[in-house]
């Protein structure tokens, strides 16, 4: 297999010693003043209606260690670069390990 | 795309609408299969070429465990897999897709790298821009991926059921393996309570459960755009 040069110079080396130094935060903060409409439709399984868990600031907790939020105080309105969906062809889950579980 | 053989080869052409990224798209055993990189597009193709031949060489593996090529822990190893392949190849900056699964790396907008006579010093830029979207085609949430050579991001989206029943998960770990399993897990659940949580933030990982009563996050779902970062160690 034939790569650029370039593509096998010592990038690896800079990554790796810098992937160490880097510590991006992964902490979330624990309140939001976000106003959102807490009653907006995603559409999400026909035409459910979601955000109206929580409340009108956004954020509830459940007390279940889950955190209820509003439709919307997701989004950033920023274009995203790549973009996470379900599979059309694996509509529901289809490893072994659901399967075992149901 | 055309074909030679029963070997489908690759065309340069943009995959990603973002300016500045190179992308190649391509089909692997009926799995859809992505690769963006910031890099120029000789580096991006090559790139592409060497996750083709990965899938390619290793689908008769995969196709002996069970299940089939296309179900979605495969696909999720597939991804670690041609992760890894990159890693190894040097490339720092790369998103992967598999049929709506992601697993990416560094940054789709890198700052530069040092020069020889610098210190070495992070250069990884913003992390990438991910949504989820739901079986409709909606986006549900923005998160960034701060992945970084050797410890990627992964954000894979299941649901099942339909009508009140409906529930789709998104799952941010440090592998796809790892948030496939995840998300197979929260699937499993008919309700989701402190244990559920805490098997979700035990592996490091963090989780978006949309149903028909609302969304709940776990608590560490970032906030919109916010960037996640797995866990090391």
């Amino acid at each position: 297999m034939n790569f650029p040069q370039r593509l096998l110079l010592g990038v690896a080396s800079v990554g790796l010693a810098a992937a160490g130094a880097l510590g991006l935060s992964t902490s979330t903060p624990s309140t939001t003043a976000s106003s959102v409409t807490p009653t907006s439709n995603t559409g999400l399984g026909g035409s459910t209606t979601l955000g109206s868990v929580g409340t009108h600031t956004g954020v509830s907790t459940t007390g279940s260690g889950w955190r209820a939020v509003g439709s919307g105080t997701l989004l950033s309105g920023r274009t995203a670069e790549i973009t996470a969906r379900v599979s059309a062809r694996s509509a529901g889950t289809s490893t072994h390990l659901a399967e075992a579980a149901a | 795309m055309t074909t030679i053989g029963d070997e489908p080869q690759l065309e340069q052409q943009p995959h990603s609408a973002v300016p500045g990224l190179s992308g190649q798209a391509f089909e692997v055993r009926g799995v859809r299969l992505s690769v963006d990189t910031p890099a120029d597009p000789e580096e991006a193709l090559a790139a592409a070429e060497a996750v083709r031949r990965l899938a390619n060489e290793t689908a008769p593996r995969w196709e002996l465990t069970p299940g089939t090529l296309g179900s979605a822990s495969l696909r999720a190893r597939v991804l670690d897999e041609a992760g890894a392949l990159l890693d190894q190849l040097g490339l720092v900056h790369w998103a992967l897709t598999a049929d709506g699964d992601v697993l990416a790396s560094g940054s789709a907008h890198p700052r530069r790298a040092p020069a020889a006579d610098e210190a070495l010093t992070p250069f990884f830029g913003t992390p990438w821009r991910a949504a989820v979207e739901d079986a409709g085609g909606r986006p549900v949430a923005h998160v960034g991926l701060a992945g970084t050579p050797g410890w990627p991001a992964a954000l894979v989206v299941r649901h099942r059921g339909l009508e009140d029943r409906y529930r789709m998960v998104a799952v941010l770990a440090s592998s796809a393996q790892e948030a496939d399993l995840v998300a197979d897990l929260l699937l499993s659940h008919r309700s989701w309570d402190e244990s559920s949580e805490a098997a979700v933030t035990v592996r490091g990982a963090a989780a978006l459960i949309a149903r028909h009563e609302g969304i709940m996050v776990s608590e560490a779902w970032p906030q919109a755009g916010q960037p996640w970062a797995p866990r090391r160690g």
